[in-house]
């Protein structure tokens, strides 16, 4: 018998007062109402035969004190919380819970989590008085989900809290976190209760676990597992610095699911043509995880409409994918949606059934074109379908005006203070240059192109012809798009706002005559207005999301993100972006008021974790995991609720004898 | 307490009063007026009876005849015609003061309705306190000596309104000063709760012995017979002021109500096996109720 509430000594000392205080009640005289009767006698002669055994009164008396130390003694042995003590020292126990996307497969009643959680539940129920546990949810970001604690209730609620995340588990990770605490412990314990998908790799990593655990188990002296984990330690680090050390850690294993059988959509991506943007295509990726063939129905919807039902035949193990070109629709929401065949559930995995995806928004653009008559770059910006451009003269500017526009193109023109929203500057010059101008460079020939930056797609600079150009001198977050060996001839920057310049003028190039020109126009103002190179159509789960900040006010530090749920999460916004882990699939939307709420997409699209078939047997070094013991139902159950329902018995039963006055 | 008292014998109660006489000629029709007989030797005429001679006895009384016949000398025994004396014997100790409403008011109203009944009937009424106050002292308005006729009836009013019990039962000593100081025998309606520590027989036998005729009328407050007590008490003898702490369980009550419902039987026993009278009056029947139970019950009136 242990107590957790409070010592020993403490409970003495107050029942000891209490003991007293009691007693000297007892003892006090009880002051009786005053009757007056007629005939005294008449009582005396009641009483008399009633008084005749006085020694059983007496005794009824000590009976009545001794009832009332006895109720006293079970308060305070209550207050104690009493448990029954297992022999033995106790356990430090981590409980690594698996709450990722696979754990939602209903193979399991309810689910896989649920009977997670059920098991979990069960072994606390049964830990001992010194054992200690902590609670680790186990998915894209592990996280204890409290200290060690010896209070059941406490990890009971801890497990009670776990929801499940649409995101992979980091399994490598999570047994990280779990080392972490357990180490320096007595008598390590990890209990790894899931599925056992994609366990194995990781667990693969693993130094030690089960294997030295059991050995080390029989023997519990603190020292000796100290001696084992610094040991192991060594040998870990020795290893490779990727190994998880789990060295003198028990491990164990509850494996939970049964079933394999899943379709999933993989893959599913959604542009805009750039030409075209009233178009777009789409791309749908589906895979069978299943033993046998199988049918299912793929079924395309754009805000809510169903653009296409395709059935697929699947072979076992096949991956199909499917192309939908020239698809148009006012809408912005695409699912793609995977259905069964005939009636019923198509599998044990309905997350990865449905993947989303959002189109870029439609938009023509305003441009203004501050240029004193430039035809070829007039006839090249009348190319862009989705752009309108106004033209002013350069003695005609005014911020105020440029700022009604989407995007400006400065001709040769350079303000002298940077315009209020994207800018494309035309060999710019004087202090008001976007870009320090370092020099001027004769004849330059491009040398470096930074090809994978969305302005330079598709746009080839080789062998280009000028006359001159200015040398840009670029600050931290500035990049060169082109350069002349050293000499960065087009530079860009994101921060404050998007701007764009050429050192040189096209008109003394040869660019003008080039397809590039057109396009590196047309890739410009689809970057200033943000296109789908920037606007990712579908973000995966379990994935820091880098949300683009464009379109947002420019002083907003942080930007709200509702998740599918409903439930917000506010988010910093650096260089222009907003970092937010993504854990859930569906529809988000991002508030940054004043301006309009915008849409995300999440989908989980992840083949891995798709893989839902649960691995019975995890190892570590060849060393199978078995299931844990030593966990008894209602070895520490608490007594403290059964000693105060046993107080109030009594205090009834003294209640109901005293005013029947039996024990009087 | 003058006020409440003064209510007891307001105009209702001389309405009852008068009803109640009315029905006692009813019940008791053909009877005269101190036509009650005794059976001793003396001025009446219908004879009743012969005994032996024995010295001393009047000669005139002889019956020659019968010596005559018989050779025996016998006296010849006539009824008697005399005034009726009643006595009516109240128990003023301080335990009649108890009860609800109080035994001592409701016995007022007993004893006012019998001297009414009484002396309407041209008897000999006379009212005495049976208490532990010396006679005549501060404490109690002494006897009320013989009376007669309907008129008295407000002198006994106020006899009984200055009445006030007080001090202990002492039935005996009560009934022994009666027996020596009243010459006349009559009836002799003792009026009390009974609870007297003494016991009660030495002093009904004493009204035996002395040739009374005694008529016992016991008041019992049926929530003293019956009490619903619970709880931690300190009992206190309203006589004696004698203090006792008690614990009251249901049970203890009913056993203190089987010992109530003892003592009255024991005194109805004792008065049945000995011809006396005996009636049980439950304070919470109206008193002209217990009055008509008297008039059928006899004893009283004859």
């Amino acid at each position: 018998m242990t107590f957790t509430g409070a010592p020993l000594a403490t409970l003495a000392g107050v029942f000891a007062v209490a003991g007293a205080a009691v007693s000297l009640l007892y003892v006090l005289k009880l002051r009786r109402r005053r009757i007056e009767v007629p005939f005294a006698r008449l009582w005396q002669r009641v009483l008399a035969e009633r008084e005749s055994s006085s020694l059983w009164r007496r005794l009824k008396r000590l009976l009545s004190w001794l009832l009332q130390l006895l109720l006293l003694g079970l308060i305070v042995l209550a207050v104690g919380d009493p448990r029954f003590a297992r022999g033995g020292e106790g356990r430090t126990i981590a409980f690594v819970i698996d709450a990722g996307a696979s754990m939602q497969a209903v193979d399991e009643q309810p689910s896989r989590l649920g009977r997670a959680k059920e098991e979990a539940r069960r072994l606390i129920n049964g830990l001992g008085a010194r054992d200690l546990a902590l609670v680790i949810r186990l998915d894209g970001q592990p996280q204890a989900l409290g200290g060690l604690e010896s209070d059941d209730r406490e990890l009971l609620r801890q497990i009670d809290a776990i929801e499940p995340s649409d995101t992979p588990a980091d399994l490598d990770r999570g047994l990280r976190v779990a080392a972490d605490v357990l180490r320096g412990h007595p008598r390590p314990t990890l209990i790894l209760i899931g599925d056992g998908a994609g366990y194995q790799a990781p667990l693969d990593r693993a130094i030690g676990g089960s294997a030295t655990a059991t050995a080390t188990a029989t023997a519990t002296a603190t020292a000796t597992t100290a001696t084992a984990t610094a040991t192991a330690t060594a040998t870990a680090t020795a290893t490779s610095l990727s190994a998880i050390d789990l060295s003198g850690i028990d491990v164990r294993s509850i494996p939970v699911g049964h079933s394999g059988e899943n379709v999933g959509v993989v893959g599913f991506a959604v542009r805009r043509y750039p030409q075209n943007r009233s178009s777009y295509e789409v791309f749908v990726e589906v895979q069978s995880f299943r033993s046998a063939p199988s049918t299912v129905k793929l079924e395309l919807t754009q805000d809510g409409e169903v653009v296409d039902v395709q059935r697929i035949a699947l072979l076992a193990g096949e991956r199909a994918a499917r192309f939908y070109p020239n698809l148009a629709g006012a809408g912005a929401r695409l699912e793609a949606r995977l259905r069964p065949e005939g009636s019923g559930a198509l599998d044990a995995f309905p997350l990865d059934d449905t993947a989303y995806a959002l189109l870029p928004p439609l938009k023509k653009q305003r441009v203004l074109l501050v240029s004193g008559g430039n035809l070829f770059l007039e006839g090249a910006l009348l190319l862009d379908e989705n752009a309108a451009i106004e033209k002013i003269a350069p003695s005609a500017w005014d911020p105020a005006l440029a700022a009604r526009y989407d995007a400006v193109v400065l001709d040769g023109f350079t303000p002298p203070a940077p315009p209020p929203v994207p800018a494309l500057y035309l060999d710019p010059s004087g202090a008001g240059s976007p870009f320090p101008v370092a020099g001027v460079v004769s004849s330059p020939a491009i040398t470096d192109v930074a090809e994978k930056h969305p302005l330079m797609r598709w746009v080839t600079l080789r062998d280009l012809n000028m006359t001159r150009s200015s040398r840009f001198a670029l600050r931290p977050g500035e990049v060169a798009l082109a350069s002349s060996a050293r000499d960065v001839l087009i530079a860009a920057r994101e921060v404050p706002r998007k701007t764009v310049a050429l050192g040189f003028d096209p008109r003394r190039s040869d660019l003008p005559l080039r397809v590039a020109f057109p396009v590196f126009l047309v890739n410009t103002l689809e970057w200033f207005a943000g296109d789908e190179a920037t606007l990712q159509a579908s973000y995966r789960t379990g994935q820091v999301w880098r949300i683009p900040a464009a379109g947002l006010p420019g002083t907003a530090a942080t930007v709200t993100v509702r998740d599918p749920d409903g439930r917000s999460a506010r988010v910093p916004v650096a260089e222009g972006r907003a970092s937010y882990y993504g854990r859930r699939v569906g529809f988000h939307a991002v508030l940054a008021p004043p301006a309009p709420e915008r849409a995300l997409a999440a989908s989980l699209a992840d083949p891995l974790e798709s893989a839902i078939q649960p691995a019975r047997e995890l190892s570590i070094g060849g060393q199978r995991l078995t299931a844990p013991e030593g966990f008894q139902t209602g070895v520490r159950r608490e007594l403290w609720a059964w000693l105060v329902l046993a107080a109030l018995a009594l205090a009834l039963v003294e209640w109901w004898t005293y005013n029947r006055r039996i024990t009087v | 307490m003058a006020a409440a008292t003064a209510a007891l014998f307001d105009e209702r109660f001389l309405k009852k009063l008068e009803y109640l006489h009315v029905v006692a000629k009813k019940v008791f029709a053909g009877r005269i007026r101190a036509e009650r007989r005794s059976r001793k030797t003396g001025s009446g005429v219908e004879f009743a009876d012969h005994r032996d001679y024995v010295v001393g006895d009047d000669l005139r009384y002889l019956d020659w005849g019968v010596y005559g016949r018989l050779g025996r000398l016998l006296i010849r025994l006539f009824e008697e015609e005399e005034d009726l004396h009643i006595y009516l014997l109240l128990d003023t100790s301080a335990s009649m003061r108890t009860g609800s409403p109080p035994k001592i008011d409701y016995a007022r109203q007993v004893v006012a309705a019998l001297a009414y009944v009484g002396l309407a009937n041209l008897d000999r009424i006379s009212i005495i306190p049976l208490g532990s106050a010396p006679e005549g002292g501060a404490r109690g308005p002494g006897r009320l000596p013989p009376t007669r006729g309907k008129g008295r009836i407000f002198k006994v009013f106020d006899f009984l309104r200055a009445v006030e019990p007080s001090g202990l039962t002492d039935l005996h000593g009560g009934l022994q000063s009666f027996v020596h100081q009243v010459k006349r025998r009559g009836v002799a309606v003792v009026v009390s709760d009974f609870y007297d520590p003494a016991g009660y027989e030495a002093a009904l036998n004493l009204l035996r012995y002395h040739r009374f005729e005694p008529f016992v009328l016991q008041l019992v407050d049926p929530r003293e017979a019956e009490p619903k007590l619970l709880g931690d008490l300190e009992i206190i003898d309203c006589e004696t002021g004698e203090v006792r702490e008690i614990t009251v369980s249901p049970r203890l009550c009913a056993a203190f109500a089987r010992e109530h419902r003892a003592l009255c039987e024991a005194i109805e026993s004792f008065c049945s096996k000995r011809g006396i009278p005996y009636l049980r009056a439950d304070t919470a029947v109206p008193f002209d109720e217990l009055i008509l139970r008297v008039f059928r019950e006899g004893g009283f009136l004859r």
